[in-house]
């Protein structure tokens, strides 16, 4: 932990990953407005002031208000959509290290086919078929995720596997998926740490490319990609419309890839002194 | 002060006409979109008839700035005592761009060309499929038209003979589909007349020179134009989607006149120096929200008030429409006739609103979907109506698609609640009221009542305005009682153009305005 801490561009990281945290969780405490029907139409588009910090939207909404509850969907749905495709990928990548023969060449088969699709427009393309809400969203962004996990963990635990321990445990009687839920993985959580955090910082930006694509969170939803497409038509006359949730994403992204920075130079052994 | 500025606008529109036209000038156009066909009766969005508008020409136009008609092609034009036969007068000595007569024949020519679908030039099986005529006309001959004949009665006099009584076949005739085209130019490019490749041929002031496909539209001066050649020589149509992007071109100089600009952004069009508003009358369209019948719980009456009266239309069009537009009273906009004395618009009362919500059984409201198109002020709309409906307790998920999935999805009563809005075709309250509470209305908004389609029906056929009128009134209040659909608002048509443009009267249709007057300031 100190050693951890000794790195300046993790702490700050964390710092900010709390910062969104605490925040989000606190956002309908902290702010005096309704993000959804505070509509206000008499004092749409206002600039920052001291009554709204951040200035009033469209329909006269607070944007600190939005912004700090588009905090809440960002993160909580990146948290649901990186959960669900890690468990996923490295179930299937553990399975497919143990397993061997044809069922971990079909899994890798499949995984290639989806990692040849670039991510987004795998997630576009989902979407497009299922219909365009958040729900849709998360599920296209859940299995864009999972040959990360998948390549990840197999070589993790294929790398495991042929170790000595790792045969004791066979030689002693233990079935295979005893070693691999009491030995495999939990000497291969190290890469999956690394990957989950800086998956993290990556869904938002997605979540928020899908809103802006009007693919994602739908209208009133203050989600931040949904939020500066609704204001980049007015940029040059409202900027702050899109800049306080760009800003937001630009934190969220930096302060998750910094923290997921660290912790891979934590795990690495040939950083280790 | 509006009233003068326009009035200016026409003067120096038509004196723009009478001077010499200067050599090498260019006006370009951005529209939203490029044409995509300029064979007018093939026409069916306000692109296409944009471009259109400068090389054909009508028996009957419309007058610039305002609804009246004015004599096009047709110099004068008379009917029956029971409207079921029109005579029109042709201008004498105009010729086609082709140096081909205009007269009779070639009025029958293209009037049977649309009209029958076994013309040989109707070129129906080749995709051409003249919807302007099928909306206005009711069908082609045989199958719904109101037209069976077309007389030549000397060379420059030719009668329509009609199906039924239509007392506004003028009206009718100016709608921007009915550009007359050289016959000559139609035989000779076959089911390609009106592509790219062949463009178009008429009578108006400029002729069609290329189209670069998917880049632009150029047109050039009719120098042998019967009131003189225009005042600029080359006009350019282009195609940019984007409403921000075409200002900013507009801003940049690449654009002189820019068509369809949001509302929203008129701030930014009025601190440019270099950009000046053209804005016209009393904008012959209605937006409104829809209300499903086919959809519980707006079956009940009381609901559909309830939603009347919980949205602000004032404030949403104050907000909104930067002065562009008017709270919408009834379907028919204020600046036509047909309206019902003493039937005004519901008054915005969320109490009143939440009363009869209780009163229907929904005193904690109810869940539904609000579905808007994807364009221009109408997301932002919808959600400051579903903001409104929120506050009564009516929770309204905000959805969209594409517009063609849209338009097959609310044409079959899919949608509770929709956004839309409805363009005149011509320059008469039947457009309004016949789309609206006609026969299409069971489609539309699930109305099923019998006795309001019969009266709309009746109004067709009766010739004097006066009972007309009292037709109309009973179907507005008709309409006010059972609140099939919400009007919201009337917008005003306007374009930005760069200093210097002169000569630019917008339609209240919103039809694209002839450029025959239209200059620039070199």
């Amino acid at each position: 932990m100190r050693r951890f801490l000794r790195n300046r561009s993790g702490v700050i990281g964390l710092a900010i990953v709390l910062f969104f945290t605490v925040a989000t969780l606190l956002a309908p405490v902290l702010r005096p407005y309704n993000a959804g029907t505070d509509r206000n139409l008499a004092k749409r588009l206002k600039p920052p002031s001291a009554e709204h910090v951040l200035g009033t939207d469209e329909l006269g909404r607070d944007v600190l208000t939005r912004v700090w509850h588009g905090g809440r969907v960002s993160l909580s749905v990146s948290l649901l959509v990186v959960g669900f495709s890690a468990v996923l990928g490295t179930a299937l990548g553990v399975l497919a290290a143990i397993m061997r023969g044809w069922l971990d060449l079909t899994l890798s088969w499949f995984v290639d086919i989806l990692l040849a699709f670039p991510g987004i427009l795998l997630a576009i393309a989902i979407v497009a078929a299922l219909g365009a809400n958040l729900t849709n969203a998360l599920i296209a962004i859940s299995i864009m995720g999972i040959p990360g996990y998948y390549r990840v963990m197999r070589s993790a635990v294929i790398g495991l596997r042929d170790l000595e321990f790792v045969q004791a445990a066979e030689a002693l009687g233990s079935s295979k998926f005893r070693v691999a839920v009491k030995h495999l993985l939990p000497n291969a959580l190290s890469p999956l740490i690394v990957q989950v955090t800086l998956a993290i910082g990556r869904t938002v930006l997605t979540i928020a490319s899908l809103g802006f694509l009007g693919l994602g969170a739908q209208p009133p939803t203050p989600e931040w990609g949904l939020m500066i497409k609704a204001g980049y038509s007015q940029f040059l006359t409202a900027p702050w419309l899109s800049i306080a949730p760009g800003f937001a994403i630009y934190l969220a992204v930096l302060g998750f890839n910094m923290l997921g920075d660290a912790i891979r130079d934590h795990f690495d052994p040939q950083l280790r002194t | 002060m509006k009233r003068v500025l326009l009035s200016l606008l026409v003067a120096f529109g038509l004196l723009g006409s009478a001077f010499a036209q200067q050599p090498g000038s260019t006006l370009v156009v951005g529209m939203s979109i490029l044409p995509n066909t300029i064979d007018s009766g093939d026409a069916n969005d306000s692109n296409a008839i944009a471009v259109t508008r400068q090389i054909v020409e009508r028996l009957v136009e419309l007058a610039p700035g305002n609804e009246g008609l004015v004599p096009g092609l047709a110099s004068s034009w008379e009917a029956n005592a029971d409207s079921t036969e029109w005579t029109f007068h042709l201008l004498q000595g105009v010729r086609f761009h082709d140096g081909t007569p205009f007269n009779a024949e070639a009025v029958k020519f293209s009037l049977d060309r649309w009209n029958d679908a076994a013309n040989p030039y109707h070129f129906g099986a080749e995709g051409k499929a003249y919807v302007g005529w099928r909306n206005l006309f009711g069908g082609f001959l045989g199958d719904g038209s109101a037209v069976s004949e077309v007389v030549v009665d000397d060379e420059y006099t030719v009668t329509l003979k009609l199906t039924r009584s239509i007392s506004f076949l003028p009206s009718l005739l100016a709608g921007g589909y009915f550009g007359f085209d050289s016959p000559a130019a139609v035989m000779a490019a076959g089911a390609n007349y009106g592509t790219p490749s062949v463009g178009s041929v008429g009578t108006g002031p400029y002729r069609f020179e290329r189209w670069e496909e998917g880049s632009r539209v150029v047109l050039t001066a009719n120098t042998e134009y019967r009131d003189g050649p225009p005042p600029t020589e080359t006009v350019v149509f282009v195609g940019v989607s984007d409403p921000t992007a075409r200002l900013a071109q507009l801003k940049a100089g690449a654009l002189d006149i820019a068509a369809a600009i949001s509302p929203s952004d008129l701030d930014s069009v009025l601190s440019d120096p270099n950009l000046e508003l053209v804005r016209g009358e009393g904008g012959l369209n209605t937006s409104y929200l829809a209300m499903h019948q086919n959809q519980k719980p707006m079956d009940d009456v009381r609901v559909r008030q309830a939603v009347a009266y919980a949205v602000d239309r004032v404030a949403i069009v104050d907000a909104f429409y930067a002065g562009q537009a008017v709270a919408a009273e009834d379907i028919i906009p204020d600046s036509l006739w047909g309206h019902a004395d003493g039937v005004g618009a519901y008054p915005y009362d969320p109490a009143k609103a939440r009363e009869l919500l209780t009163e229907a059984g929904y005193p904690n409201g109810f869940d539904t979907e609000l579905w808007y198109r994807n364009s221009g002020l109408e997301p932002v709309i919808a959600e400051a109506i579903a903001s409104y409906l929120a506050d009564v307790g009516i929770r309204a998920a905000l959805k969209t698609e594409d517009w063609a999935a849209f338009l097959a999805d609310y044409m079959a009563g899919n949608f509770p609640l929709y956004t839309l809005g409805w363009n005149a075709d011509f320059a008469d309250p039947d457009t309004f009221i016949y789309t609206f509470y006609g026969p299409q209305a069971v489609r539309r908004f699930g109305w099923n009542a019998p006795e309001v389609v019969t009266l709309t029906q009746e109004a067709r056929q009766v010739p004097g305005q006066a009972e007309r009128a009292a037709l109309y009134a009973q179907v507005v209040t008709a309409a006010h009682e059972a609140m099939p659909v919400l009007p919201l608002a009337h917008q005003s048509q306007f374009f930005v153009v760069r200093k210097g443009v002169t000569g630019l009267v917008p339609n209240p249709l919103g039809a694209f305005p002839v450029l025959a007057g239209t200059s620039k300031a070199q």
